[in-house]
């Protein structure tokens, strides 16, 4: 597989994002197109929804899991452990985002198995920045092949 | 330490004095010898006369007893008559001889004396007795009881003259013994005697014979050459004793004139007497007459020589008696003369032994009763004696430390019964049976017993169960294992009881000790009541404390979430109206929507800002060694940019140390102070001088040690500000610029400081500049990187 198919492949797939927040799913879903990432958007509420859309056989998997962390119900911490155990789901990454900056949550979500961690500016300047590193790392750098050459 | 030296006087001074005792003793025994002899010998002198007299006396007896025999055998009245003057004379002569004899002897006192003396008396008045019935006899004639009187008067009167000589053999035995010069003396004289004897008896035969014409009878010629037999050997005897006795050189003249007298009246007679029928003629050819002249000068000559050898006898003893006398005075004098020496010996011995020992005993008899001594000891001494005193005087000295430090020790012994008696923790002793021997105050104040009610109980009655139950076995375990339940735990925490019985902490520690009189163990004692108390509230206002930095990390999270989503969503919408109604939006409205933003992140700033800062109250220090040079170095690359724009340079005015901190926060807290001072600045060149002083007075004037110091040329702070400007969102100036910060870099610099233990003070003077000390207490200097001064 070369880089281009797999970018291509990358585009193809949507992005799940995991958001109770109207507001804040709204200035994501901006910064999206402010990054130029035109991925297709999965929304949900919950971590339970979120969880019955990855395990339903008709809803195409996800490329990436954008994970407000502060739900009601089923948080982010624990809605990550699930997906993280699960064995057709835990290769799909799942980026953290979230309000808080505490070390504590930070260093948990890493330990359960999450891929980066964006913490939610109130400057929407500042997400749009952190989109559009998320970006570059995830369909650009992420891709690069290693220099042997294998995958 | 020197062995002492017995002085040689001292041994000399004995020596001497033993000796001389000895010789006082000899002398004195040889004197009383001496003494005793003189009286003996002085009797010396006048024993050889005493002895002559003896002699005289048996001689004048014989005499007698031949007269009167001649008288009682005379043949006829005629020749008796003419022997009775004679008779008369010669018994005068032998009464007054034998009483001389007497009358000498008297003055002699030895035990043989008065046995022979006795006898001779009873001789004597027989003697006299029978010279009445011989008058008697005389006057009647010639019968048989005349012839029977001659015979008991011949009998008695030799009875007589052999007592007589008894005396005298008697006499000279004893004088052997006194000395056996004289007894020779006395020997001598004895044979001269039996030649005066022998020649008596010659004498009146041989004149009987011429007076009778008689022919001498063979009996009579047999008597006759017996006597001279024995006259022979008298005479040479007597040579030899007085050779034999040195008599012999003085009396020699006399001697040889007398015997030679003999030898020529013995030639003369020799022929007519001492052959049978010698006689050839009528008559003998010499008359009595002649014959008794002859006789006579022979006796005579004889007595020169007994008269010549008396003298020399009394001579002898003279020099005898002198000699004794002489030595007795020698004797005298050596007596007193040791008599002296050892009373001096003594008198010495006494000064200088026996009255310094004397002394000292009295001294250490008064110091064992405990009487205070002055000793008063002989000095200067080498021997013995000297090295005692010393060693008294050492000895008193002792004696004095030791009443001073039984003194100390009492004053000590109290002073310890006093800090034991008044010590605010218990003190109890036990003994191996776990019985109570010692009690102090703080313990009856402790258990409300007193001491009299507990000493000697088991110390179990202070103890609730579980102890109550299993102390003994504890004892026991330890004196048979050594295992030890609490002994040697320095406070232990358990329960005890009072004699109420109310049940209480303290905090006991054991430890046991073996003493005379066996294994103790001793308990200090402490009634933790109100310290346990104190711990409980303590451990109630830690908890509380906890619960309340909980709640305000909680309060944090709170914060930084909750608060920050609603503000991102009034953000959000405003710039979401911004750009998707820019066409329908006026001027004013758009300015609003601009201030909603901005307002809206500074106030996330200050939520950062309140966030960070409880952090900073609540987080732990990362500590390490970190070298302030670096960490300045690092802030001054990092504000490269800050401090060019502004002209401002960074002044390290000395090497700064390495201390031990957490390096980012003391970085922040440098960082903080730095960009303050440049900030606040009116000066063209604003200059940030960093320092360190090792000591420094602080806000209230007293030491500070290890103090830090950040100094600026800027604006200056009026000192109303001085506490005020480390308040948290407080700003002494109006925010000129939109990215102007919002009041906390001091109030994080005080916080960081003080969670180093430190202190931050500031001085200044507005127009001039700021100076900010701080010290980082609990950051530790490391070994070797002091600072130098540049």
């Amino acid at each position: 597989m070369n880089r281009d198919s797999n970018q291509k492949l990358r585009e193809s797939q949507p992005i799940l994002i995991v958001e109770d927040s109207a507001d804040d799913f709204e200035a994501t879903k901006r910064a999206f197109v402010k990054a130029n990432l035109r991925n297709a958007i999965a929304h949900v509420l919950s971590g339970e929804e979120a969880l019955a859309y990855l395990r339903s056989d008709t809803k195409t998997k996800p490329g990436l899991i954008l994970l407000d962390l502060n739900m009601p119900g089923l948080d982010g911490r624990k809605t990550l452990e699930i997906i993280k155990q699960a064995p057709n789901l835990k290769k799909i990454p799942v980026v953290i985002l979230t309000t808080s900056d505490d070390e504590r949550d930070v260093k948990a979500c890493y330990e359960l198995g999450a891929n980066t961690f964006i913490q939610k500016p109130v400057d929407f300047d500042g997400l749009i920045s952190a989109i559009k590193r998320l970006k570059e790392y995830w369909f650009e750098i992420a891709l690069l092949p290693k220099e042997n050459g294998h995958d | 330490m020197r062995r002492p030296q017995p002085s040689i006087r001292d041994i000399l001074l004995l020596i001497t004095g033993a000796l001389t005792l000895i010789i006082v003793l000899l002398a004195a025994k040889e004197m009383y010898g001496n003494w005793q002899r003189l009286s003996d010998i002085r009797s010396l002198k006048s024993a050889s006369a005493l002895s002559d007299q003896l002699f005289d006396a048996t001689e004048k007896l014989s005499v007698e007893r031949d007269i009167a025999l001649s008288i009682l055998n005379a043949p006829d009245e005629a020749t008796a008559a003419d022997l009775r003057p004679r008779l008369m004379e010669s018994r005068h002569d032998s009464d007054e001889a034998l009483r001389a004899a007497m009358t000498a002897l008297d003055g002699y006192d030895f035990p043989e004396l008065s046995g022979l003396r006795g006898r001779i008396r009873a001789g004597l008045s027989s003697v006299r007795a029978l010279r009445s019935e011989v008058d008697a006899a005389i006057r009647q004639p010639a019968n048989a009881h005349r012839r029977e009187v001659a015979a008991r008067w011949s009998k008695e009167v030799t009875a007589l003259i052999v007592e007589t000589q008894n005396l005298w053999i008697g006499f000279v035995r004893h004088f052997t013994e006194i000395d056996p010069v004289v007894t020779e003396h006395l020997w001598y004289k004895h044979f001269l005697r039996t030649i005066t004897d022998y020649s008596g008896r010659e004498r009146s035969l041989i004149g009987q014979l011429i007076v009778e014409n008689a022919d001498p009878t063979p009996e009579q010629i047999a008597q006759l050459l017996r006597g001279q037999g024995v006259t022979e050997e008298s005479w040479q005897m007597a040579q030899v004793l007085a050779e034999q006795s040195g008599l012999y050189a003085t009396i020699a003249p006399y001697y040889t004139d007398a015997r030679s007298h003999y030898s020529t009246m013995h030639d003369m007679i020799q022929d007519m007497f001492y052959v049978p029928g010698a006689r050839h003629e009528e008559t003998y050819p010499i008359s009595v007459d002649l014959w008794f002249e002859l006789s006579m000068q022979a006796s005579d000559s004889l007595s020169t020589l007994r008269d010549a050898s008396i003298k020399q006898t009394q001579k002898y003893a003279q020099n005898l008696i002198d000699e004794t006398e002489r030595q007795i005075a020698v004797q005298a004098a050596v007596f007193l003369l040791a008599l002296l020496l050892c009373a001096y010996s003594f008198r010495v011995i006494v000064r200088r032994v026996i009255r310094p020992i004397n002394t000292m005993v009295d001294a250490l008899v008064k110091a064992t009763r405990g009487e205070s001594v002055e000793f008063a000891l002989p000095a200067n001494r080498g021997d013995e004696i000297g090295k005692l005193a010393e060693v008294l005087r050492a000895f008193q000295q002792n004696l004095e430390d030791i009443k001073k430090t039984a003194a100390e020790l009492d004053r000590s012994e109290n002073h310890l019964r006093a800090v034991v008696d008044h010590t605010l923790d218990g003190l109890i002793t036990i003994d191996a049976t776990g019985a109570i021997k010692s009690f102090n105050l703080a313990c009856e104040r402790i258990f409300g017993y007193a001491a009299a009610e507990v000493v000697g109980q088991n110390v179990k009655v202070l103890m609730p169960e579980p102890y109550h139950g299993e102390h003994d076995g504890y004892l026991s375990r330890y004196l048979q294992t050594g295992e030890a339940h609490i002994i040697g735990t320095p406070g232990r925490e358990v329960s005890a009881r009072r004699k109420d019985g109310s049940i209480f902490p303290i905090d006991l520690s054991i430890s046991s000790f073996v003493s005379d009189d066996g294994r103790h163990f001793s308990g200090i004692i402490r009634d933790i009541t109100a310290r346990k108390e104190a711990e409980l509230a303590l451990a109630t206002y830690t908890h509380a404390l906890e619960r309340s930095n909980k709640e305000l990390d909680d309060f944090a999270y709170i914060a930084s979430h909750d608060l920050k989503e609603p503000l991102r969503g009034i953000h959000n919408h405003s710039r979401f109206l911004l750009e998707d109604n820019t066409d329908k939006l006026d001027q004013e409205s758009v300015g609003r929507l601009n201030r909603l933003v901005f307002l809206s992140q500074r106030m996330e700033r200050l939520v950062n800002d309140l966030l960070y800062f409880s952090r900073l109250g609540r987080q732990e220090l990362a500590i390490q060694a970190a070298d302030l040079n670096i960490v300045i170095a690092d802030i001054e690359s990092t504000l490269e940019h800050f401090l060019g724009e502004r002209s401002a340079r960074i002044v390290t005015a000395e090497k700064l140390p390495v201390v031990t901190c957490d390096k980012p926060r003391v970085t922040e807290l440098f960082r903080n102070l730095i960009t303050n001072a440049v900030k606040y600045n009116d000066k063209a060149e604003p200059t940030v001088e960093i320092g360190y002083l090792p000591s420094k007075s602080g806000p209230d004037g007293s030491v500070r040690k290890k103090v830090f110091f950040v100094r600026d040329n800027g604006l200056g702070i009026q000192p109303e500000f001085h506490q005020e400007i480390f308040r948290i969102f407080k700003r002494l100036q109006a925010s000129k610029e939109p990215e102007e910060g919002t009041g906390v870099g001091l109030t994080f610099v005080k916080k960081i400081v003080e969670r180093h233990g430190g202190e931050i003070w500031l001085e200044s003077e507005p127009g001039k500049g700021t100076t900010f000390y701080f010290t980082l207490e609990a950051s530790r200097h490391e070994p070797g990187f002091e600072p130098k001064a540049a």
